[in-house]
Protein backbone atom coordinates (compact mmCIF):
# COMPACT_ATOMS: atom_id res chain seq x y z
CA UNK A 1 0.00 0.00 0.00
CA UNK A 2 1.44 3.37 -0.99
CA UNK A 3 0.99 6.78 0.62
CA UNK A 4 1.27 10.11 -1.13
CA UNK A 5 1.31 13.52 0.49
CA UNK A 6 0.45 16.34 -1.88
CA UNK A 7 1.44 19.79 -0.71
CA UNK A 8 0.34 19.08 2.87
CA UNK A 9 0.35 21.99 5.33
CA UNK A 10 -0.85 22.06 8.90
CA UNK A 11 -0.92 24.79 11.54
CA UNK A 12 -1.39 24.19 15.27
CA UNK A 13 -3.65 26.55 17.25
CA UNK A 14 -4.96 28.22 14.12
CA UNK A 15 -6.36 31.73 14.43
CA UNK A 16 -4.82 32.27 17.86
CA UNK A 17 -1.70 34.18 18.83
CA UNK A 18 -0.06 30.78 19.50
CA UNK A 19 -0.44 29.66 15.87
CA UNK A 20 2.54 27.51 14.87
CA UNK A 21 3.37 25.86 11.58
CA UNK A 22 3.52 22.07 11.99
CA UNK A 23 3.99 21.17 8.34
CA UNK A 24 4.62 23.46 5.42
CA UNK A 25 3.96 22.24 1.87
CA UNK A 26 5.10 18.63 2.25
CA UNK A 27 5.29 16.50 -0.90
CA UNK A 28 6.19 12.88 -0.31
CA UNK A 29 5.63 9.48 -1.82
CA UNK A 30 6.10 6.27 0.15
CA UNK A 31 5.95 3.14 -2.01
CA UNK A 32 4.43 -0.21 -1.14
CA UNK A 33 6.89 -2.26 0.95
CA UNK A 34 9.30 0.65 1.46
CA UNK A 35 11.05 1.25 4.78
CA UNK A 36 11.28 5.01 5.29
CA UNK A 37 13.31 6.49 8.13
CA UNK A 38 12.39 9.99 9.33
CA UNK A 39 14.78 12.29 11.19
CA UNK A 40 14.60 15.87 12.39
CA UNK A 41 15.18 17.83 15.58
CA UNK A 42 12.39 18.43 18.08
CA UNK A 43 9.68 20.59 16.57
CA UNK A 44 10.63 19.72 12.99
CA UNK A 45 7.23 18.12 12.34
CA UNK A 46 8.01 14.39 12.57
CA UNK A 47 5.11 13.44 14.83
CA UNK A 48 2.78 15.86 13.05
CA UNK A 49 3.63 14.12 9.78
CA UNK A 50 2.89 10.67 11.23
CA UNK A 51 -0.45 11.83 12.54
CA UNK A 52 -1.46 12.85 9.04
CA UNK A 53 -0.81 9.40 7.61
CA UNK A 54 -3.81 7.79 9.26
CA UNK A 55 -5.97 10.87 9.51
CA UNK A 56 -5.46 11.68 13.19
CA UNK A 57 -4.81 15.19 11.92
CA UNK A 58 -6.45 16.70 8.88
CA UNK A 59 -4.28 18.89 6.63
CA UNK A 60 -5.26 22.57 6.33
CA UNK A 61 -4.17 22.42 2.74
CA UNK A 62 -3.18 19.57 0.45
CA UNK A 63 -4.17 15.90 0.39
CA UNK A 64 -3.10 12.58 1.90
CA UNK A 65 -3.65 9.72 -0.54
CA UNK A 66 -3.72 6.04 0.34
CA UNK A 67 -3.31 3.97 -2.84
CA UNK A 68 -4.49 7.04 -4.75
CA UNK A 69 -7.60 7.75 -2.64
CA UNK A 70 -7.88 10.85 -0.45
CA UNK A 71 -8.28 9.46 3.07
CA UNK A 72 -10.58 12.33 4.04
CA UNK A 73 -12.99 11.89 1.12
CA UNK A 74 -15.61 9.85 3.03
CA UNK A 75 -15.96 8.44 6.58
CA UNK A 76 -15.30 5.01 5.04
CA UNK A 77 -11.95 5.97 3.54
CA UNK A 78 -10.93 7.49 6.87
CA UNK A 79 -11.86 4.31 8.74
CA UNK A 80 -9.91 2.32 6.17
CA UNK A 81 -6.86 4.57 6.71
CA UNK A 82 -7.06 4.06 10.48
CA UNK A 83 -7.13 0.30 10.00
CA UNK A 84 -4.51 0.04 7.27
CA UNK A 85 -2.03 2.46 8.82
CA UNK A 86 -1.06 1.12 12.24
CA UNK A 87 0.40 3.70 14.57
CA UNK A 88 2.84 2.88 17.37
CA UNK A 89 3.13 6.01 19.48
CA UNK A 90 6.09 7.07 21.60
CA UNK A 91 6.18 5.07 24.81
CA UNK A 92 3.22 2.90 23.81
CA UNK A 93 3.48 1.07 27.13
CA UNK A 94 2.09 4.20 28.83
CA UNK A 95 -1.14 3.71 26.94
CA UNK A 96 -1.82 0.13 27.91
CA UNK A 97 -5.19 -0.23 29.63
CA UNK A 98 -6.31 -3.86 29.18
CA UNK A 99 -6.53 -6.15 32.20
CA UNK A 100 -5.00 -9.01 30.25
CA UNK A 101 -2.63 -9.20 27.31
CA UNK A 102 -5.47 -10.69 25.24
CA UNK A 103 -7.85 -7.84 26.10
CA UNK A 104 -5.19 -5.29 25.19
CA UNK A 105 -4.25 -6.86 21.86
CA UNK A 106 -7.86 -7.60 20.83
CA UNK A 107 -9.10 -4.03 21.28
CA UNK A 108 -8.40 -3.11 17.64
CA UNK A 109 -9.94 -6.09 15.82
CA UNK A 110 -12.96 -6.09 18.14
CA UNK A 111 -13.68 -2.47 17.35
CA UNK A 112 -13.31 -3.08 13.64
CA UNK A 113 -16.16 -5.56 14.08
CA UNK A 114 -14.41 -8.88 13.54
CA UNK A 115 -16.20 -11.97 14.94
CA UNK A 116 -14.62 -13.34 18.10
CA UNK A 117 -12.99 -16.39 16.48
CA UNK A 118 -11.39 -14.13 13.85
CA UNK A 119 -10.25 -11.74 16.59
CA UNK A 120 -8.68 -14.60 18.50
CA UNK A 121 -6.90 -15.81 15.39
CA UNK A 122 -5.53 -12.34 14.73
CA UNK A 123 -4.37 -11.81 18.31
CA UNK A 124 -2.66 -15.21 18.31
CA UNK A 125 -0.83 -14.36 15.11
CA UNK A 126 0.08 -10.86 16.26
CA UNK A 127 1.48 -12.04 19.61
CA UNK A 128 3.46 -14.72 17.78
CA UNK A 129 4.86 -12.12 15.41
CA UNK A 130 6.21 -10.00 18.26
CA UNK A 131 7.70 -13.08 19.92
CA UNK A 132 5.24 -13.55 22.79
CA UNK A 133 3.83 -17.07 23.29
CA UNK A 134 0.03 -16.83 23.07
CA UNK A 135 -0.85 -19.40 25.74
CA UNK A 136 1.80 -18.16 28.12
CA UNK A 137 0.94 -14.48 27.86
CA UNK A 138 -2.74 -14.10 26.94
CA UNK A 139 -4.12 -14.13 30.49
CA UNK A 140 -1.31 -12.20 32.14
CA UNK A 141 -1.71 -8.60 33.22
CA UNK A 142 0.24 -6.35 30.83
CA UNK A 143 1.12 -4.14 33.77
CA UNK A 144 3.27 -6.87 35.30
CA UNK A 145 5.40 -7.33 32.20
CA UNK A 146 8.82 -5.80 31.65
CA UNK A 147 9.14 -2.57 29.67
CA UNK A 148 10.29 -4.40 26.55
CA UNK A 149 7.45 -6.94 26.78
CA UNK A 150 4.87 -4.18 27.25
CA UNK A 151 6.10 -2.46 24.15
CA UNK A 152 5.75 -5.70 22.21
CA UNK A 153 2.19 -6.14 23.52
CA UNK A 154 1.39 -2.62 22.30
CA UNK A 155 2.85 -3.48 18.90
CA UNK A 156 0.82 -6.71 18.78
CA UNK A 157 -2.31 -4.65 19.47
CA UNK A 158 -1.55 -2.58 16.39
CA UNK A 159 -0.70 -5.63 14.25
CA UNK A 160 -3.91 -7.44 15.22
CA UNK A 161 -5.93 -4.92 13.21
CA UNK A 162 -4.10 -6.08 10.09
CA UNK A 163 -2.27 -2.91 8.98
CA UNK A 164 -0.37 -2.77 5.68
CA UNK A 165 1.62 0.22 6.84
CA UNK A 166 3.17 0.72 10.26
CA UNK A 167 4.26 4.12 11.52
CA UNK A 168 6.48 4.08 14.61
CA UNK A 169 7.42 7.17 16.62
CA UNK A 170 10.84 6.61 18.24
CA UNK A 171 10.06 2.97 18.97
CA UNK A 172 13.35 2.10 20.71
CA UNK A 173 13.62 5.16 23.00
CA UNK A 174 14.48 4.17 26.56
CA UNK A 175 15.08 0.48 25.76
CA UNK A 176 18.23 -1.50 26.51
CA UNK A 177 20.36 -3.11 23.80
CA UNK A 178 18.57 -6.48 23.92
CA UNK A 179 15.08 -4.95 23.77
CA UNK A 180 16.10 -2.75 20.86
CA UNK A 181 17.46 -5.65 18.86
CA UNK A 182 14.31 -7.74 19.37
CA UNK A 183 12.05 -4.90 18.29
CA UNK A 184 14.16 -4.09 15.23
CA UNK A 185 14.25 -7.79 14.26
CA UNK A 186 10.45 -7.98 14.53
CA UNK A 187 9.91 -4.94 12.31
CA UNK A 188 12.49 -6.26 9.83
CA UNK A 189 10.52 -9.50 9.52
CA UNK A 190 7.25 -7.60 9.03
CA UNK A 191 8.85 -5.52 6.30
CA UNK A 192 10.82 -8.26 4.53
CA UNK A 193 8.51 -11.26 4.90
CA UNK A 194 5.07 -9.67 4.95
CA UNK A 195 5.80 -6.66 2.74
CA UNK A 196 4.51 -4.19 5.30
CA UNK A 197 5.49 -0.60 4.63
CA UNK A 198 7.43 0.86 7.57
CA UNK A 199 7.75 4.51 8.56
CA UNK A 200 10.23 4.80 11.41
CA UNK A 201 10.84 8.11 13.19
CA UNK A 202 14.13 8.13 15.09
CA UNK A 203 16.96 10.18 16.53
CA UNK A 204 19.25 7.17 16.32
CA UNK A 205 19.56 6.36 12.67
CA UNK A 206 22.54 4.03 13.23
CA UNK A 207 20.14 1.35 14.49
CA UNK A 208 18.41 1.00 11.15
CA UNK A 209 20.96 2.44 8.72
CA UNK A 210 21.28 -0.84 6.84
CA UNK A 211 17.58 -1.70 7.06
CA UNK A 212 15.71 1.39 5.89
CA UNK A 213 15.61 2.11 2.15
CA UNK A 214 14.99 5.80 2.22
CA UNK A 215 15.48 8.71 4.60
CA UNK A 216 13.38 11.82 5.04
CA UNK A 217 14.85 14.77 6.92
CA UNK A 218 12.45 17.37 8.25
CA UNK A 219 13.41 20.85 9.34
CA UNK A 220 10.85 23.31 10.74
CA UNK A 221 7.97 21.63 8.98
CA UNK A 222 9.64 21.35 5.57
CA UNK A 223 11.43 18.57 3.70
CA UNK A 224 15.17 19.24 4.09
CA UNK A 225 16.24 16.04 2.39
CA UNK A 226 14.65 12.90 0.95
CA UNK A 227 16.12 9.99 -0.98
CA UNK A 228 18.22 6.83 -0.65
CA UNK A 229 19.34 6.64 2.99
CA UNK A 230 23.10 6.41 2.43
CA UNK A 231 23.20 9.36 0.05
CA UNK A 232 21.14 11.59 2.29
CA UNK A 233 23.25 10.78 5.36
CA UNK A 234 26.45 11.66 3.51
CA UNK A 235 24.97 14.94 2.29
CA UNK A 236 26.67 18.02 3.74
CA UNK A 237 23.36 19.83 3.96
CA UNK A 238 22.16 17.84 6.96
CA UNK A 239 25.22 18.68 9.07
CA UNK A 240 23.79 21.96 10.35
CA UNK A 241 20.51 20.41 11.48
CA UNK A 242 21.65 19.12 14.86
CA UNK A 243 21.02 15.45 14.08
CA UNK A 244 22.89 12.42 15.37
CA UNK A 245 24.53 11.01 12.27
CA UNK A 246 26.24 7.58 12.41
CA UNK A 247 29.87 7.46 13.49
CA UNK A 248 30.84 5.80 10.19
CA UNK A 249 29.45 8.77 8.24
CA UNK A 250 31.26 11.28 10.48
CA UNK A 251 34.56 9.41 10.06
CA UNK A 252 34.12 9.15 6.29
CA UNK A 253 33.42 12.91 6.07
CA UNK A 254 36.45 13.60 8.24
CA UNK A 255 38.71 11.52 5.98
CA UNK A 256 37.36 13.23 2.88
CA UNK A 257 38.11 16.64 4.40
CA UNK A 258 41.74 15.49 4.69
CA UNK A 259 41.72 14.58 1.02
CA UNK A 260 41.50 10.81 1.52
CA UNK A 261 39.35 8.71 -0.79
CA UNK A 262 36.53 6.77 0.85
CA UNK A 263 34.59 4.48 -1.44
CA UNK A 264 30.81 4.38 -1.39
CA UNK A 265 28.75 5.62 1.56
CA UNK A 266 29.71 3.61 4.66
CA UNK A 267 27.07 3.72 7.41
CA UNK A 268 28.07 0.83 9.69
CA UNK A 269 31.19 0.24 11.78
CA UNK A 270 32.08 -2.80 9.66
CA UNK A 271 31.91 -0.77 6.48
CA UNK A 272 34.05 2.10 7.75
CA UNK A 273 36.48 -0.38 9.29
CA UNK A 274 36.97 -1.98 5.89
CA UNK A 275 37.68 1.46 4.40
CA UNK A 276 40.16 2.35 7.16
CA UNK A 277 42.02 -0.94 6.68
CA UNK A 278 42.12 -0.26 2.94
CA UNK A 279 43.56 3.21 3.60
CA UNK A 280 46.39 2.04 5.85
CA UNK A 281 47.53 -0.92 3.76
CA UNK B 1 37.48 9.30 50.28
CA UNK B 2 35.19 11.59 52.25
CA UNK B 3 32.04 9.49 52.32
CA UNK B 4 28.63 10.99 51.61
CA UNK B 5 26.45 7.92 51.12
CA UNK B 6 27.19 4.49 52.53
CA UNK B 7 25.32 1.35 51.58
CA UNK B 8 25.99 -1.75 53.66
CA UNK B 9 24.72 -5.16 52.53
CA UNK B 10 21.46 -3.76 51.18
CA UNK B 11 18.74 -6.12 49.89
CA UNK B 12 15.46 -5.14 48.33
CA UNK B 13 12.52 -7.02 46.79
CA UNK B 14 9.28 -5.47 45.49
CA UNK B 15 7.04 -8.45 46.26
CA UNK B 16 6.97 -9.43 49.85
CA UNK B 17 3.60 -11.13 50.12
CA UNK B 18 3.74 -14.86 50.61
CA UNK B 19 1.44 -17.43 49.03
CA UNK B 20 1.25 -20.94 50.44
CA UNK B 21 4.25 -20.33 52.64
CA UNK B 22 6.70 -19.55 49.87
CA UNK B 23 7.77 -16.41 48.11
CA UNK B 24 5.81 -15.91 44.91
CA UNK B 25 8.39 -13.46 43.64
CA UNK B 26 11.72 -14.60 44.94
CA UNK B 27 13.52 -12.12 42.68
CA UNK B 28 15.57 -9.59 44.58
CA UNK B 29 15.85 -6.26 42.78
CA UNK B 30 18.93 -5.39 44.83
CA UNK B 31 21.11 -8.20 46.16
CA UNK B 32 23.55 -7.56 48.95
CA UNK B 33 25.02 -4.34 47.62
CA UNK B 34 27.70 -2.47 49.57
CA UNK B 35 28.90 0.79 48.13
CA UNK B 36 30.42 4.12 49.16
CA UNK B 37 29.65 7.36 47.36
CA UNK B 38 32.15 10.14 48.11
CA UNK B 39 31.47 13.87 48.21
CA UNK B 40 31.72 15.49 44.80
CA UNK B 41 31.95 12.21 42.89
CA UNK B 42 30.82 12.03 39.24
CA UNK B 43 29.30 8.59 38.81
CA UNK B 44 27.42 6.87 36.00
CA UNK B 45 25.28 3.78 36.66
CA UNK B 46 24.48 1.43 33.77
CA UNK B 47 22.88 -1.97 33.21
CA UNK B 48 20.06 -3.64 31.25
CA UNK B 49 16.34 -2.95 31.87
CA UNK B 50 15.21 -4.59 35.08
CA UNK B 51 18.72 -5.01 36.51
CA UNK B 52 17.92 -2.95 39.62
CA UNK B 53 19.42 0.45 38.72
CA UNK B 54 16.31 2.45 39.56
CA UNK B 55 15.76 0.42 42.72
CA UNK B 56 19.30 1.09 43.88
CA UNK B 57 19.08 4.85 43.35
CA UNK B 58 15.73 4.99 45.15
CA UNK B 59 17.39 3.37 48.15
CA UNK B 60 19.92 6.20 48.24
CA UNK B 61 17.47 8.91 49.33
CA UNK B 62 14.98 6.77 51.17
CA UNK B 63 12.28 6.59 48.49
CA UNK B 64 12.69 2.85 49.10
CA UNK B 65 14.01 1.33 52.30
CA UNK B 66 16.25 -1.74 52.29
CA UNK B 67 14.64 -5.01 53.47
CA UNK B 68 17.98 -5.89 55.00
CA UNK B 69 21.16 -3.88 55.39
CA UNK B 70 21.62 -0.17 55.85
CA UNK B 71 21.81 3.03 53.81
CA UNK B 72 23.14 6.24 55.35
CA UNK B 73 23.33 9.64 53.66
CA UNK B 74 25.64 12.15 55.35
CA UNK B 75 25.48 9.96 58.45
CA UNK B 76 21.66 9.77 58.54
CA UNK B 77 20.07 6.31 58.42
CA UNK B 78 17.23 6.22 55.84
CA UNK B 79 15.29 3.75 58.03
CA UNK B 80 14.72 6.43 60.69
CA UNK B 81 11.56 8.19 59.57
CA UNK B 82 12.70 11.33 61.42
CA UNK B 83 15.77 11.74 59.24
CA UNK B 84 14.01 11.28 55.89
CA UNK B 85 13.25 14.99 55.22
CA UNK B 86 16.92 15.81 55.81
CA UNK B 87 18.06 12.86 53.66
CA UNK B 88 15.86 14.00 50.77
CA UNK B 89 17.18 17.56 51.06
CA UNK B 90 20.72 16.29 50.86
CA UNK B 91 20.11 13.77 48.09
CA UNK B 92 17.79 15.06 45.34
CA UNK B 93 16.35 13.05 42.48
CA UNK B 94 15.44 13.86 38.86
CA UNK B 95 13.41 11.32 36.89
CA UNK B 96 13.11 10.20 33.29
CA UNK B 97 9.95 11.89 32.07
CA UNK B 98 10.04 15.69 32.34
CA UNK B 99 6.26 15.90 31.90
CA UNK B 100 5.64 13.90 35.06
CA UNK B 101 7.72 16.20 37.26
CA UNK B 102 6.59 19.73 36.50
CA UNK B 103 3.12 20.76 37.60
CA UNK B 104 3.06 24.49 38.42
CA UNK B 105 1.73 26.97 35.86
CA UNK B 106 4.93 29.02 35.82
CA UNK B 107 8.56 27.84 35.82
CA UNK B 108 9.66 29.70 38.97
CA UNK B 109 6.71 28.38 40.99
CA UNK B 110 7.77 24.90 40.06
CA UNK B 111 11.34 25.52 41.17
CA UNK B 112 10.09 27.11 44.41
CA UNK B 113 7.83 24.23 45.41
CA UNK B 114 10.45 22.28 47.35
CA UNK B 115 12.02 25.25 49.14
CA UNK B 116 8.65 26.69 50.07
CA UNK B 117 8.13 23.60 52.16
CA UNK B 118 11.30 24.22 54.14
CA UNK B 119 9.66 27.13 56.03
CA UNK B 120 12.32 29.63 54.97
CA UNK B 121 11.83 33.41 54.90
CA UNK B 122 10.39 34.77 51.65
CA UNK B 123 13.65 36.54 50.65
CA UNK B 124 15.67 33.38 51.11
CA UNK B 125 13.24 31.45 48.89
CA UNK B 126 13.48 34.16 46.24
CA UNK B 127 17.26 34.11 46.41
CA UNK B 128 17.49 30.34 46.12
CA UNK B 129 15.03 30.10 43.21
CA UNK B 130 16.80 32.84 41.27
CA UNK B 131 20.18 31.28 41.89
CA UNK B 132 19.03 27.78 40.91
CA UNK B 133 17.52 29.03 37.64
CA UNK B 134 20.70 30.94 36.92
CA UNK B 135 22.85 27.86 37.51
CA UNK B 136 20.99 25.83 34.88
CA UNK B 137 20.77 28.80 32.50
CA UNK B 138 16.97 29.10 32.66
CA UNK B 139 16.59 32.58 34.25
CA UNK B 140 15.05 34.01 31.08
CA UNK B 141 12.24 31.46 31.26
CA UNK B 142 11.14 32.12 34.85
CA UNK B 143 7.69 33.36 33.78
CA UNK B 144 7.08 30.71 31.14
CA UNK B 145 4.50 27.99 31.52
CA UNK B 146 6.54 24.73 31.68
CA UNK B 147 4.50 23.07 28.92
CA UNK B 148 5.90 25.60 26.42
CA UNK B 149 9.47 24.45 27.06
CA UNK B 150 11.45 21.84 25.17
CA UNK B 151 12.19 18.50 26.85
CA UNK B 152 15.77 19.52 27.66
CA UNK B 153 14.58 22.80 29.18
CA UNK B 154 11.97 20.97 31.28
CA UNK B 155 14.64 18.66 32.67
CA UNK B 156 16.80 21.68 33.54
CA UNK B 157 13.84 23.21 35.42
CA UNK B 158 13.44 19.91 37.29
CA UNK B 159 17.16 20.05 38.14
CA UNK B 160 16.76 23.68 39.33
CA UNK B 161 13.98 22.57 41.67
CA UNK B 162 16.40 20.14 43.28
CA UNK B 163 19.25 22.70 43.35
CA UNK B 164 17.11 25.18 45.27
CA UNK B 165 17.16 22.64 48.12
CA UNK B 166 20.98 22.98 48.22
CA UNK B 167 21.66 19.24 47.91
CA UNK B 168 25.01 17.51 48.34
CA UNK B 169 24.13 14.89 45.76
CA UNK B 170 21.84 14.77 42.74
CA UNK B 171 20.61 11.48 41.32
CA UNK B 172 19.36 11.54 37.74
CA UNK B 173 17.49 8.43 36.55
CA UNK B 174 17.71 8.32 32.75
CA UNK B 175 17.15 12.08 32.52
CA UNK B 176 17.88 12.23 28.79
CA UNK B 177 16.27 9.08 27.42
CA UNK B 178 13.22 11.00 26.23
CA UNK B 179 15.16 13.95 24.84
CA UNK B 180 16.50 14.74 21.38
CA UNK B 181 20.27 15.10 20.77
CA UNK B 182 20.20 18.83 21.56
CA UNK B 183 18.25 18.29 24.80
CA UNK B 184 20.66 15.51 25.80
CA UNK B 185 23.63 17.82 25.34
CA UNK B 186 22.00 20.65 27.32
CA UNK B 187 21.25 18.40 30.30
CA UNK B 188 24.69 16.77 30.20
CA UNK B 189 26.36 20.21 30.19
CA UNK B 190 24.27 21.40 33.14
CA UNK B 191 25.07 18.25 35.12
CA UNK B 192 28.79 18.48 34.38
CA UNK B 193 28.86 22.12 35.48
CA UNK B 194 27.08 21.35 38.79
CA UNK B 195 29.63 18.70 39.57
CA UNK B 196 32.69 20.55 38.38
CA UNK B 197 31.93 24.10 39.57
CA UNK B 198 29.70 23.40 42.57
CA UNK B 199 31.18 20.13 43.80
CA UNK B 200 27.79 18.44 43.93
CA UNK B 201 28.05 14.65 43.76
CA UNK B 202 26.22 13.21 40.73
CA UNK B 203 24.84 9.73 40.17
CA UNK B 204 23.60 9.44 36.61
CA UNK B 205 21.65 6.47 35.24
CA UNK B 206 21.74 6.00 31.47
CA UNK B 207 21.54 3.55 28.58
CA UNK B 208 23.50 5.94 26.40
CA UNK B 209 27.06 4.67 26.37
CA UNK B 210 28.34 7.85 24.74
CA UNK B 211 27.10 9.77 27.77
CA UNK B 212 28.71 7.23 30.08
CA UNK B 213 32.16 8.15 28.76
CA UNK B 214 31.87 11.61 30.38
CA UNK B 215 32.02 10.30 33.95
CA UNK B 216 34.89 9.51 36.32
CA UNK B 217 33.47 6.38 37.87
CA UNK B 218 31.23 3.75 36.29
CA UNK B 219 29.04 1.26 38.15
CA UNK B 220 27.65 -1.60 36.05
CA UNK B 221 24.76 -3.69 37.38
CA UNK B 222 23.18 -6.94 36.38
CA UNK B 223 20.54 -8.99 38.20
CA UNK B 224 20.61 -6.83 41.28
CA UNK B 225 24.38 -6.81 41.73
CA UNK B 226 27.19 -4.42 40.89
CA UNK B 227 29.73 -6.35 38.83
CA UNK B 228 32.00 -3.48 37.83
CA UNK B 229 33.13 -0.37 39.71
CA UNK B 230 35.89 1.63 38.05
CA UNK B 231 36.83 4.10 35.28
CA UNK B 232 34.57 3.98 32.16
CA UNK B 233 37.61 3.67 29.89
CA UNK B 234 38.62 0.43 31.60
CA UNK B 235 35.07 -0.96 31.34
CA UNK B 236 34.69 -0.32 27.61
CA UNK B 237 38.21 -1.43 26.72
CA UNK B 238 37.39 -4.86 28.17
CA UNK B 239 36.05 -7.23 25.54
CA UNK B 240 33.70 -9.16 27.85
CA UNK B 241 32.37 -6.68 30.42
CA UNK B 242 29.96 -4.66 28.23
CA UNK B 243 28.50 -7.78 26.61
CA UNK B 244 28.08 -9.44 30.01
CA UNK B 245 25.80 -6.60 31.03
CA UNK B 246 23.79 -6.76 27.80
CA UNK B 247 25.31 -3.38 27.00
CA UNK B 248 26.77 -2.17 23.77
CA UNK B 249 30.05 -0.33 24.00
CA UNK B 250 30.02 3.15 22.40
CA UNK B 251 30.52 2.88 18.64
CA UNK B 252 33.87 4.68 18.73
CA UNK B 253 35.19 2.22 21.35
CA UNK B 254 33.99 -0.80 19.36
CA UNK B 255 35.70 0.49 16.24
CA UNK B 256 38.97 1.31 18.04
CA UNK B 257 39.01 -2.16 19.70
CA UNK B 258 38.35 -3.86 16.41
CA UNK B 259 41.02 -1.88 14.53
CA UNK B 260 43.54 -2.60 17.29
CA UNK B 261 42.74 -6.28 17.03
CA UNK B 262 43.50 -6.11 13.32
CA UNK B 263 46.96 -4.82 14.09
CA UNK B 264 46.57 -1.03 13.88
CA UNK B 265 48.73 0.80 16.39
CA UNK B 266 46.28 3.39 17.76
CA UNK B 267 45.60 4.60 21.29
CA UNK B 268 42.74 3.02 23.22
CA UNK B 269 42.02 6.50 24.61
CA UNK B 270 40.57 7.71 21.30
CA UNK B 271 37.11 9.16 21.97
CA UNK B 272 36.04 11.01 18.81
CA UNK B 273 36.03 10.61 15.01
CA UNK B 274 38.51 13.48 14.66
CA UNK B 275 40.98 11.82 17.04
CA UNK B 276 40.69 8.57 15.12
CA UNK B 277 41.23 10.20 11.74
CA UNK B 278 44.20 12.15 13.20
CA UNK B 279 45.75 8.94 14.49
CA UNK B 280 45.41 7.25 11.12
CA UNK B 281 46.49 10.18 8.92
CA UNK B 282 49.50 10.88 11.13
Amino acid sequence: MSITLENVSFTYAKKTSFAKHGLNGINLNISDGEWLAVMGSTGSGKSTLLMHLNGLLRPDAGRVLLDGTDIHSTPRTLKEARQKVGFVFQYPEHQIFGNTVFEEASYGPENYGYPSDETEKRVKLALGTVGLDYNKYKDRSPHQLSGGEKRRVALAGVLASGPRIIALDEPTAGMDAIGRKMLIDTITRLNRDMGITVIWVTHEISEIATLADTLLILDRGRVAGHGPLREILADKLIEGLDLDIPLAVKIANCFRERGKVIEGHPVTLEEIEREIIRLVI
Amino acid sequence: MDRLIEIRNAWFSYKKEKTGGRDRWPEQAVRNISLDIGRGEFIVLIGPNGCGKSTLVKLLNGLLLPDRGQVTADGLDTRHAGSLPAVRRKVGMVFQNPDNQLFASVVEEDVAFGVENLCLPQQEIRKRVDHALELVGMSDYRDYPPHNLSGGQKQKVAIAGILAMRPQCIILDEPTSMLDPKGKREVMEAVRMLNHDRGIAVIYVTHDMNEALNFNRLLAMNEGEIFFDGPPGEFFADKDLPARAGIEAPAIKKLVNSLTKRGLDISSAINSPEELVDAICR
